[in-house]
């Protein structure tokens, strides 16, 4: 509980002092990204993810944890990419993990026909030879304002 | 499994045992029977009356010697258990066809995954020839699919399939004349001078297949044989070649359960290299102040899996596969028993006993 508490403490801290960076920017938004309702059979462990992002970039990673890689591309198209495996067993994380995971920032006057989108996967395994793949779309992702305010809204 | 014609007639049925092909019954027509050696190559074949109507040796790598073929319906399941076109020659293992006049498959290996190397186990070169049968050791191994082995340690991991026979083997005309511990009651020296009458040279016995340990001992299977060890058998130890890194999580939950130790001589190995549990042994060859090599072994337990292979790009390659450069992480205790300090990497050999 503390340790989540330290955690979105330094999140806000972060994305204070991003937003200072990002002010002089029109319509900079920043928000915090994660996926709150992933359906974890028994035993089973997260080994990696991919997130893509349109219309907008990756600007934090506030935990990456020991014994991951992680990969951002942020393509100066505004169509990103961040992706995150494990180096070991040990270091297969849980649920918790994509709590708040990503803060990104959303393109200032994005495309109407490209509008602000968050698809990806989730990677999980209970045995470490076999491997699930969650789909997620736009729908299973909770995006909030980070720094802002604490409401956690669920885009369309 | 029935074999029909274009019409949908039954034109014969095959019957499988333990994964092998064990007898054929053409339509209207008694059973024959298989006999194969340990390549799986159909040697004999006998009608039901126990009457052989086909012999035939082999050369290493497939061509057909028949001394008697009057089975009444022709077999076309040949060197190693596959089907061999009647047209072109070539065997259909699945993956591709082999052509045994060349000793070659007829197209590169492939793999559905997109790998620098398909199949390639890159310690050992011979795995690198996209078109060489079984790693050139056809006397050996066998090819299961079509897609390359590595017999040498028989990645399974990156894709390696089955590696064939469970000893080291001569073919000759009295059968698969076997280099192991229970070998028939001849001598190591009639043996090879059997080979060497017959003109064909013996693979190699020095390798990790299968040792001629004593003439009373159990069967040792090649330490990369996949299935299940006749009573009494075991696996050869197997030796694994590359680097040691270290790896610190604390209190992290491991892959097979447990929490992990730093204080601990434990490591990290992907289950085709080691299970969970098994004690390995890791040797770290240096040298000492005036260049002679010094080697330090260390034990330690298995108790989580890794570490992983990435791609050229760094990213995670999946399915979960091990890292062909390091082949084992250890705990920091156990690097500091095996180099002397923490935060290293060095070139270790790492022996797994008998599965």
């Amino acid at each position: 509980m503390v340790k989540k508490r330290i955690s979105a403490i330094l999140l806000r801290l972060l994305a204070v002092l991003f937003m200072a960076s990002c002010g002089v920017r029109a319509q900079c938004q920043i928000m915090s990204v994660s996926v709150p309702d992933l359906a974890l059979g028994k035993g089973e462990r997260i080994v990696g993810f991919e997130v893509h992002i349109r219309s907008g970039r990756i600007a934090l990673l506030p935990n990456v944890p020991i014994g991951w890689n992680m990969s951002i591309d942020n393509n100066p198209s505004w169509n990103t990419v961040v992706k995150g495996s494990i180096e070991v067993g040990g270091a297969a994380a849980d649920k918790d993990f994509l709590q708040d995971f990503i803060v990104i920032e959303k393109q200032p006057d994005a495309p109407s026909d490209a509008p602000f989108s968050l698809q990806g996967e989730v990677i999980v395994t209970s045995d470490f030879k076999s491997e699930k793949r969650i789909k997620l779309s736009m729908k299973d992702f909770a995006v909030r304002g980070a720094g802002a305010t604490k409401t956690t809204t669920k885009p369309q | 499994m029935a074999e029909t014609d274009g019409s949908g007639n039954t034109t014969a049925e095959y019957i499988f045992f333990g994964g092998k092909r064990v007898a054929m019954v053409p339509a209207g027509g008694s059973a024959q029977y298989y006999v194969e050696d340990f390549l799986g190559t159909s040697r004999v074949v006998t009608q039901s009356n126990g009457a052989v109507c086909y012999d035939a040796d082999f050369t290493p790598f497939g061509g057909e010697l028949p001394y008697t073929n009057s089975c009444p319906t022709q077999n076309n399941y040949k060197f190693e258990g596959k089907e061999r076109d009647t047209e072109t020659g070539n065997d259909d293992f699945g993956a591709r066809y082999y052509s045994w006049r060349f000793g070659r498959w007829l197209s590169a290996d492939w793999s559905a995954v997109p790998v620098p190397v398909p199949y390639a186990n890159l310690t050992n070169p011979q795995t690198l020839n996209l078109y060489a049968m079984v790693a050139d050791n056809p006397e050996s191994f066998a090819d299961l699919d079509g897609h390359d082995s590595d017999p040498a340690i028989g990645q399974g991991g990156t894709g390696g399939d089955n590696p064939g026979p469970p000893t080291t083997c001569v073919v000759t005309r009295a059968g698969c004349a076997l280099i192991a511990s229970d070998a028939p009651p001849t001598s190591e020296k009639k043996k090879k001078e059997q080979a060497e009458a017959d003109g064909r040279q013996s693979a190699s016995a020095s390798t990790n297949h299968a040792q001629n340990s004593s003439q009373s001992g159990p069967m040792v299977y090649p330490s990369n044989f996949v299935g299940p060890l006749p009573p009494g058998a075991v696996r050869a130890p197997k030796q694994l070649t590359g680097d040691a890194t270290e790896y610190y999580l604390p209190g992290a939950k491991l892959a097979y359960g447990g929490t992990y130790d730093s204080t601990k001589m434990a490591a990290a190995m992907t289950p085709d290299r080691a299970r969970n549990g098994q004690t390995v042994t890791v040797s770290y060859t240096t040298k000492d102040a005036k260049g002679n090599p010094v080697t330090t072994t260390i034990q330690v337990v298995v108790n989580d899996t890794g570490p992983f292979a990435r791609g050229s790009d760094q990213k995670a390659l999946h399915p979960l596969r091990p890292d062909p450069k390091v082949v084992i992480d250890l705990t920091p205790t156990a690097m500091k028993a095996l180099t002397g300090k923490v935060h290293n990497r060095v070139a270790v050999t790492v022996t797994v006993p008998n599965g």
